[in-house]
């Protein structure tokens, strides 16, 4: 047993400490913890953290083996996504104790705050006093035992799991009913607290899923394919989508979802042009070989930042809203483009780990598939708080895409209409956020870039904060991004336009004199390299593209994503429709799409007169029309439309194969 | 975006709040590092008010022209203006160059002095009371107290933020402590949001109130206030917020001999309470509690809808 003293060892000091003792197989002792937060964060080894006092936010938070004794109490999200190991807390447990647990038996003797057990998978919360309202907030499995009582909403929303409850229930939650016990599940519980040495011997409510939410009640009807180009044909009011979304409506009674962008026209980056000719672009690559691409993201306060070979990334995009076969080819892709991928919401697949250089593991409010190993094992990490097309709204997978194997990595029930929740459990506030990024850094060692991916709202308040809170990167996102479901009148009517979002950022971390440290990441409706080199000369660092690159790997834009059969085997989790998508082929066309981009930007950037594409700047932008100058403040140059029209991808294709 | 922290002594005991605030202030830095509040509530004279006032702020000291002057002349308005409401002012100190305390005695209408002190440009009442003496500034618990001395401040209860800026109106103007204009020793600290905020402010206007910002913890003063003023006790006051304010908060209120605590329906903002015989403390994170106490000490989470309140 060895001491670790925190009132004069930081914690990133002692974390780092007791993953090296923990190595030795040496369990630790913490003396005058005070209540700091992330004591024991990140560990992976089973040993025994035995914490003399209270604990702060996440104490042994994003572990996996290790059991921790803590002799007093615990503040927020005790055990936070523990897979297997346990905690015991001596005292009271603050609010949502055993948040996201995937295994972990977490065990409070006092009380414990509100929502506790949100969202969590697997495993056991046991609670010896009584647990303050919403225990088992949106639970997706797992055992919760309260021997007290139970404040307001038990169960509220869960999916599954059970709720134990000793004493009086104030109130069930949504969807939530009372079944009786059974005998085996009596002696189970009893096993458990004999080994935590708690004493119970009276009688208990169970309660579970009423099952009577899990599945809108009408499942969406497949409609008949009218691709983007027609929908977005907006000239009359009762066209024909109008009036197939209407009699849908009629059909399943509640609003409608489908899958990728707006089709609403607005202001983008076509209503931009380049204030200098550029229609002598140097075609040949030789020309372009000393142009500099090459861009890093996330090196702000010193991890290893990713290294792109040109200001591009893939867009987040969910093993679940698409096929295993899209994620391996996305991977392998942004291998062979030199760039990176994202796991989007739902875990990190071993083949796409080993095809991508660089991944960006990211983390939503449903933690669905977040684990601390694959974070370790992640080139960045991104905490996804909204995204363009659907600000403010959580994500929607559909049961027939809810397979048994996207459950098991995401830790759900099967074949449910699975909503994830909209906000994180441990995240309400900048505050909040501070102290969560801390606990990522500390579970990655402070080595892993870590950014924040969120949809354009309120861009002007929000990119402070993120500034303020210390991330390495934001992944900013516009309405024109795609989703793989989403309500349609949400989709048309909720963002606000990519182009705003990055003038918002821009004015916004001007105002707080905030430099140019933190990575800048534009995503929304970037289709080739011309978007790409404007977006910089905008002022962002980087490019993200994810509808583009789907569209190269074979997508059709029929925007039937939602329903999980998609002809081309993208948006599927079908293996009849997935044996339809050829990974070597459309893995390559992808990486010949990137690499058009590559040519393009080169070529710009020279044509623009820089050696280095981060040189390109506003002065090099002029607006076409009034809404684009009014919202970028570029000098309104109409005149350019004629003279100075930008190429449009074609066209420069077109020119560099001539 | 902040971090938010209550004391109150039990029992008419005393203390050396100041420095005490300080603490439990500076282990919440992290939720809010630009600007710190204080509202400390003193023993008070019979008869005597405190006055705080600010005739700038920081960042015009540094910025603005000619200053240095219209801090001289802005001070010697104040000080013109009293006399002739016929205050008697017994005693002037200088907390830093631009922000003074003053002791005063009076017996007229102290809405009207403090409208037309206000009155003159440039100058901010921070607080007015028997007890209270409200400050804030930029710069973390460690700075502010340096700055204006609160080391050694003795009194029986005190609240305070720490405050992460984030509006493009980063005015220390909307930071907290809030002091609830015109009413003697009324304070807040809050950490949320109020969704009815417009609704609930056009109803307060409707009744005769002046706000200063656009800063929704300004409005649970007013509001708590207002409902003293029409005779409600504190804790009925909050209790009735709980159900007509809208949206996630956690907040303190002080008045001159008492400390509440109320937490929103949702429980959505964190709060810490430790409570023994004769001490309260109350903080966003129990870090902040344990900056006070060396020794082991057990709290808990208040529930949702929760009110509290203690005598000092
Ligand atoms: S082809 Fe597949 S991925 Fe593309 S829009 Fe249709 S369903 Fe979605």
């Amino acid at each position: 047993m060895v001491t670790i003293d925190l009132s004069h060892t930081s914690i990133t000091d002692a974390n780092q400490q007791i993953r090296d003792w923990a190595r030795d197989g040496q369990d630790v002792e913490i003396i005058n913890p005070d209540a700091r937060h992330n004591i024991g964060v990140g560990l992976v080894d089973p040993i025994t953290v035995r914490i003399k006092g209270s604990a702060g936010y996440f104490c042994g938070g994003l572990s996996d083996s290790a059991h921790y004794e803590i002799e007093h109490n615990a503040g927020w999200a005790v055990g936070d996504n523990i897979y297997k190991g346990s905690v015991v807390v001596g005292g009271n447990a603050g609010a949502i104790a055993g948040v996201a647990i995937r295994g972990a038996e977490i065990v409070v003797r006092g009380n414990m705050g509100s929502r506790a057990g949100q969202v969590m998978k697997a495993g056991t919360l046991c609670c010896g006093g009584n647990a303050a309202f919403m225990a088992g907030y949106m639970m997706y499995g797992g055992r919760i035992i309260i021997l007290g009582d139970a404040a307001e909403k038990v169960g509220q929303d869960m999916s599954a799991g059970e709720i134990f409850v000793g004493g009086n229930i104030k109130s069930l939650g949504n969807d939530t009913m009372i079944v009786d016990m059974e005998a085996h599940e009596r002696d189970e519980i009893m096993a458990f607290l004999e080994r935590y040495k708690l004493n119970y011997r009276g009688d208990f409510t169970k309660v579970v899923n009423a099952g009577k939410k899990l599945r809108y009640a009408n499942a969406e009807p497949r409609s008949r394919p009218q691709p983007f180009f027609v929908s977005s044909k907006s000239s009359n009011y009762w066209n024909p989508k109008v009036q197939e979304d209407i009699w849908i409506k009629g059909e399943v009674g509640r609003y409608r979802i489908r899958g990728y962008g707006a089709s609403k026209p607005v202001p983008h980056l076509n209503d931009i042009a380049f204030a200098k000719d550029v229609s002598g672009v140097a075609a040949r690559p030789e020309e372009l070989k000393d142009i500099n691409l090459k861009t890093t993201v996330g090196g702000r306060f010193g991890a290893k930042p990713l290294s792109l070979s040109m200001p591009v990334m893939i867009a987040p995009m969910s093993f679940g809203a698409l096929s295993r076969s899209v994620k391996i080819a996305l991977a392998r892709a942004s291998r062979l483009s030199g760039i990176s991928e994202n796991t989007g919401e739902g875990g990190m697949l071993d083949e796409q780990r080993a095809e991508a250089d660089q991944l960006i593991f990211q983390c939503l409010s449903g933690r669905l598939g977040w684990n601390v190993k694959d974070m370790q094992r992640a080139d960045a990490i991104e905490i996804y708080i909204s995204q363009g097309a659907k600000p403010g709204l959580g994500g929607q997978l559909m049961a027939k895409k809810v397979t048994p194997e996207l459950a098991a990595i995401r830790g759900i029930p099967v074949g449910i209409d699975l909503r994830s929740p909209s906000r994180h459990p441990d995240v309400l506030g900048a505050d909040d956020l501070v102290i969560k990024l801390q606990e990522f850094r500390e579970a990655t060692f402070h080595k892993v870039p870590i950014g924040i991916k969120m949809g354009a709202g309120r861009v002007n308040d929000d990119i402070k904060i993120a500034y303020k809170d210390g991330f390495d990167f934001v992944e900013l996102d516009g309405l024109q991004g795609s989703t793989g479901a989403a309500s349609t009148e949400v989709l048309e009517n909720v963002g606000i336009p990519t182009l705003s979002g990055v003038q918002e950022a821009i004015d916004g971390l001007a105002e707080i004199d905030a430099g140019d440290d933190m990575d800048l990441v534009m995503m929304g409706g970037i289709k080739d390299g011309v978007d790409v080199v404007k977006m910089l000369a905008l002022g962002a660092d980087c490019t993200s593209v994810g509808t583009s690159a789907i569209i190269a790997g074979g997508c059709i834009a029929c925007m039937q994503c939602h329903v999980g059969t998609c002809p081309v085997g993208i948006a599927t989790q079908d293996p009849e429709h997935e044996a339809r998508y050829d990974i070597d082929r459309q893995s390559m066309n992808m990486h010949r799409y990137f690499e058009s981009l590559r040519w393009q930007i080169a070529a710009i950037t020279k044509a623009l007169g820089y050696d280095d594409v981060h040189k390109v700047n506003r002065g090099d932008l002029v607006a076409l029309t009034p809404e684009a100058a009014d919202i970028t403040g570029l000098p309104f140059r109409p005149e350019h439309r004629e003279t100075r029209r930008p190429l449009t991808g074609l066209e420069l294709l077109d020119r560099q194969a001539g | 975006m902040c971090g938010i922290a209550g004391l109150i002594w039990k029992g008419g005991v005393t203390s050396d709040i100041g420095s005490e605030m300080t603490q439990m202030l500076q282990a919440l830095k992290h939720r809010g590092p630009d600007s710190t509040g204080f509202a400390l509530y003193g023993k008070g004279e019979e008869g005597v008010y405190v006055l705080r006032f600010k005739v700038a702020e920081q960042e015009d000291m540094k910025t603005g022209f000619d200053i240095h002057k219209q801090v001289i002349e802005r001070k010697a308005m104040v000080d013109t203006r009293l006399e002739e409401m016929g205050a008697d002012v017994t005693a002037r100190e200088d907390a830093t160059e631009y922000a003074f305390r003053y002791h005063f005695k009076f017996g007229g209408d102290l809405k009207r002095l403090i409208d037309f002190i206000e009155d003159i440009e440039g100058v901010e009442i921070l607080s007015v009371g028997k007890g209270l003496e409200l400050i804030k500034d930029l710069g973390d618990a460690a700075i502010v107290a340096e700055q204006y001395g609160l080391k050694g401040f003795v009194g029986t209860h005190a609240i305070g933020h720490t405050r992460m800026a984030t509006e493009s109106d980063v005015d220390i103007r909307s930071a907290h402590p809030y002091w609830a204009y015109p009413f003697n020793d009324v304070s807040v600290v809050h950490n949320g949001q109020l969704t009815n905020y417009w609704t609930k402010r056009r109803d307060l206007e409707r009744r005769g109130h002046r706000f200063m910002s656009n800063c929704d913890s300004e409005l649970i003063a007013v509001y708590v206030a207002d409902r003293i003023d029409q005779g409600d006790e504190l804790e009925s006051a909050m209790s009735r917020s709980i159900d007509e304010l809208d949206g996630v908060f956690t907040y303190l209120v002080a008045t001159s001999d008492q400390l509440g605590m109320a937490k929103d329906v949702m429980a959505a903002k964190p709060m810490v309470l430790y409570e023994s015989d004769e001490f309260v403390g109350l903080a966003s994170e129990e870090v902040a509690i344990r900056s006070i106490f060396p020794r082991e000490i057990d709290t808990w989470d208040p529930y949702q809808g929760e009110v509290k309140v203690w005598a000092a």
